[in-house]
């Protein structure tokens, strides 16, 4: 069982079929720099968060959401270049635009347990295999090892029926220098390792999911206009002041973005006709029998 | 033509459960006391300063208000009306452990407006339709509606219907009903603003609900920001999405995002609560199937034009 592995400078066409493939794909130092950076604008906030109950990974883990408001290195990370092609391959086939879905920081102390293995994507009610709802990058702020908490994971899970439970021997723990990024589909399953290190591992992560379904972390109430309008403009629009399709999240009757904009609301505008031809090529899901597996989406 | 059940106020919700799943609509009398006329009186001022539409399907003769919640304190009565609150409960929960409010609206049509292309609101979605139920539209009705006046129009049934389908003229009917009843139907259902060759201006409040891990049509955060939404009880704060949207669903900080409204709160952060935990183990999750892209009915935007236009038989 292994975790494919690639150079940050692979083709993204050739990334985007290892994830359609093996459900994940570790891209090796593909922003060290901006990581680097990054790991040292949260590390304050990583020493400020308590330890303990309520945090996914238990005792010895910490938990920090709502990176877009705690660093501008990560906002460089959410906007990757790479990251957001291979977004473009494995979500748009299912959607008009994708969203930022999730920022958080995954840090395991010494003595941090396994945490139990899990699909992101249940948090939807779709019986899996089902299309990509959501793809995850999980940023090595720190090297990620099979002992000190490297992300479990069952590559190919993203496949398998709901039922499957991982084996044992179907396990791999993701190993990956700092600066590297893990990209997963919400259909793996996986989790966080034990960390039987004597130093702490610190991830970062950031989720992108279909731009129709609701936002894990809640990005709007996290990124309140003041805040959006400081940010890269593709950022702004992909933590949510955007359409999520035609006439999907309007707020006044108009484009959210126009919140973050000077013109003043009131254009009246719902869709735009590029955002209508792309709702035309985008798949429409029938309830019915599976047909999971979704061809990633070719530059054109 | 009139031949669409009214149910009177004080029917049994399960009778008009089970009717609104088998014709997708169910039109309701009376069951708003005042609260139609002081929110018609509170909108007034909003839908004389409001632009007519720039196209003909958000229409030329036709005004729109939203974030009507904002404006309205009847607005945020009717939004937590108890007999749509028992019919979402009962619609949505097979599907999703929590409802949402969607979209909050004035649909207001003055003399001359025409009649609106008809279509399924739930194909905001991408999904194929027939589906299970993802959206219900609640709309009151502030004045009469008549089907001279431009009374919605509906395909009682259509929300069972394939996909490509689209209503023939028989098959289209006008809501006629008094000030303060209330037209509700499924997602799935076509239908579309009517014509209104009336010389008074006929006005809607549409107020409509979906499952609670979707997107929301109208984004209502924005439209209510923590400062004004701190002002509204909290039930409708957890209504228009200050909730758990599931298990996980929807935290801010890691915690309940209705923990906006309550600082200095003392506890862990909060993934979920107990209710919702319990809700979603009830649900079977979807089986979706095919995923390929198809074409629109009637052309763009799954819209036909207008039900005097061509039309396209079953497919």
């Amino acid at each position: 069982m292994e975790v494919p592995r690639a150079a940050g400078s692979t083709p993204p066409d050739e990334l985007a079929d290892a994830i359609a493939e093996h459900g994940c794909v570790i891209i090796e130092n593909l922003a060290d720099e901006t990581v680097a950076r990054a790991a040292g604008e949260l590390e304050r906030h990583i020493r400020q968060a308590p330890l303990g109950p309520g945090n996914f990974h238990g005792d010895f883990a910490k938990n920090v959401e709502g990176l877009v408001g705690r660093s501008a290195a990560v906002h460089d990370l959410m906007i990757d270049e790479t990251v957001l092609a291979l977004a473009d391959r494995l979500l748009l086939p299912n959607c008009v635009r994708y969203q930022i879905n999730y920022t958080g920081i995954m840090h395991l102390e010494p003595g941090a347990g396994a945490q139990e293995l899990h699909r992101d994507g249940d948090m939807y009610p779709f019986r899996h295999p089902s299309p990509p709802t959501i793809m995850a990058t999980m940023w090595a702020g720190t090297e990620f090892t099979a002992d000190n908490g490297g992300t479990l994971l069952a590559p190919g899970s993203h496949l398998w029926e709901d039922e499957r439970r991982a084996g044992a021997a179907e396990v791999v723990a993701a190993a990956m220098p700092a600066g590297s990024a893990l990209v997963y589909l919400g259909g793996l399953i996986h989790g966080g390792g034990a960390n039987a290190s004597d130093r702490s591992r610190t991830g970062i992560a950031v989720q992108y999911s279909l731009g129709w379904l609701r936002q894990e972390e809640n990005l709007h109430l996290a990124v309140p206009p003041g805040l959006a309008r400081t940010l890269p403009d593709r950022l702004a629009r992909l933590v949510g002041y955007d359409f999520g399709g035609p006439f999907c999240g309007f707020v006044h009757g108009d484009d959210p973005h126009r919140l973050i904009e000077d013109e003043p609301l009131g254009g009246r505008r719902h869709s735009t006709p590029e955002l209508d031809e792309a709702a035309a090529a985008v798949n429409r899901w029938r309830w019915g029998e599976i047909e999971p597996v979704t061809k990633p989406k070719r530059a054109s | 033509m009139n031949t669409l059940a009214t149910f009177e106020h004080g029917t049994p919700v399960g009778t008009v459960h089970e009717f609104l799943m088998e014709h997708g609509y169910a039109v309701l009398t009376a069951t708003a006391g005042g609260r139609t006329r002081e929110a018609l009186a509170e909108l007034a001022p909003h839908i004389d300063a409001a632009a007519f539409g720039h196209d003909d399907f958000l229409g030329r003769r036709t005004k729109r208000v939203g974030g009507v919640l904002a404006k309205s304190p009847a607005a945020r009565h009717l939004a937590l009306d108890d007999v749509v609150m028992e019919l979402c409960r009962r619609t949505f929960l097979p599907f999703s452990p929590n409802w949402q409010l969607n979209f909050s609206g004035i649909m207001h049509l003055e003399p001359g407006a025409e009649a609106q292309r008809l279509h399924r609101d739930g194909s905001l979605y991408p999904v194929r339709h027939p589906c299970p139920p993802m959206v219900i539209a609640a709309m009151w009705a502030l004045t009469p509606f008549r089907e001279d006046n431009g009374g919605t129009r509906i395909a009682p049934g259509s929300h069972l219907w394939d996909h490509g389908r689209l209503p023939r003229d028989n098959e289209v009917v006008s809501v006629s009903m008094p000030a303060g009843a209330l037209l509700l139907y499924t997602g799935g259902l076509w239908h579309g603003g009517g014509r209104n060759r009336s010389r008074s201006a006929r006005t809607g409040l549409a107020l409509q609900y979906s499952w609670s891990w979707l997107r929301q049509e109208e984004n209502q955060y924005l439209a209510n920001p923590p400062d004004v939404a701190r002002h509204y009880d909290e039930r409708l704060r957890r209504l228009i999405g200050y909730d758990f949207g599931g298990p996980y669903l929807g935290f801010v900080d890691g915690d309940d995002p209705h923990r906006v409204f309550e600082p200095g709160h003392a506890g862990p952060p909060r993934r979920s609560r107990p209710e919702i935990d319990e809700r979603c183990l009830a649900i079977e999750p979807l089986r979706l199937g095919e995923t390929r892209a198809v074409a629109a009915p009637g052309g763009a935007g799954e819209a036909v034009e207008g039900f005097t236009g061509p039309h396209i038989a079953g497919s």
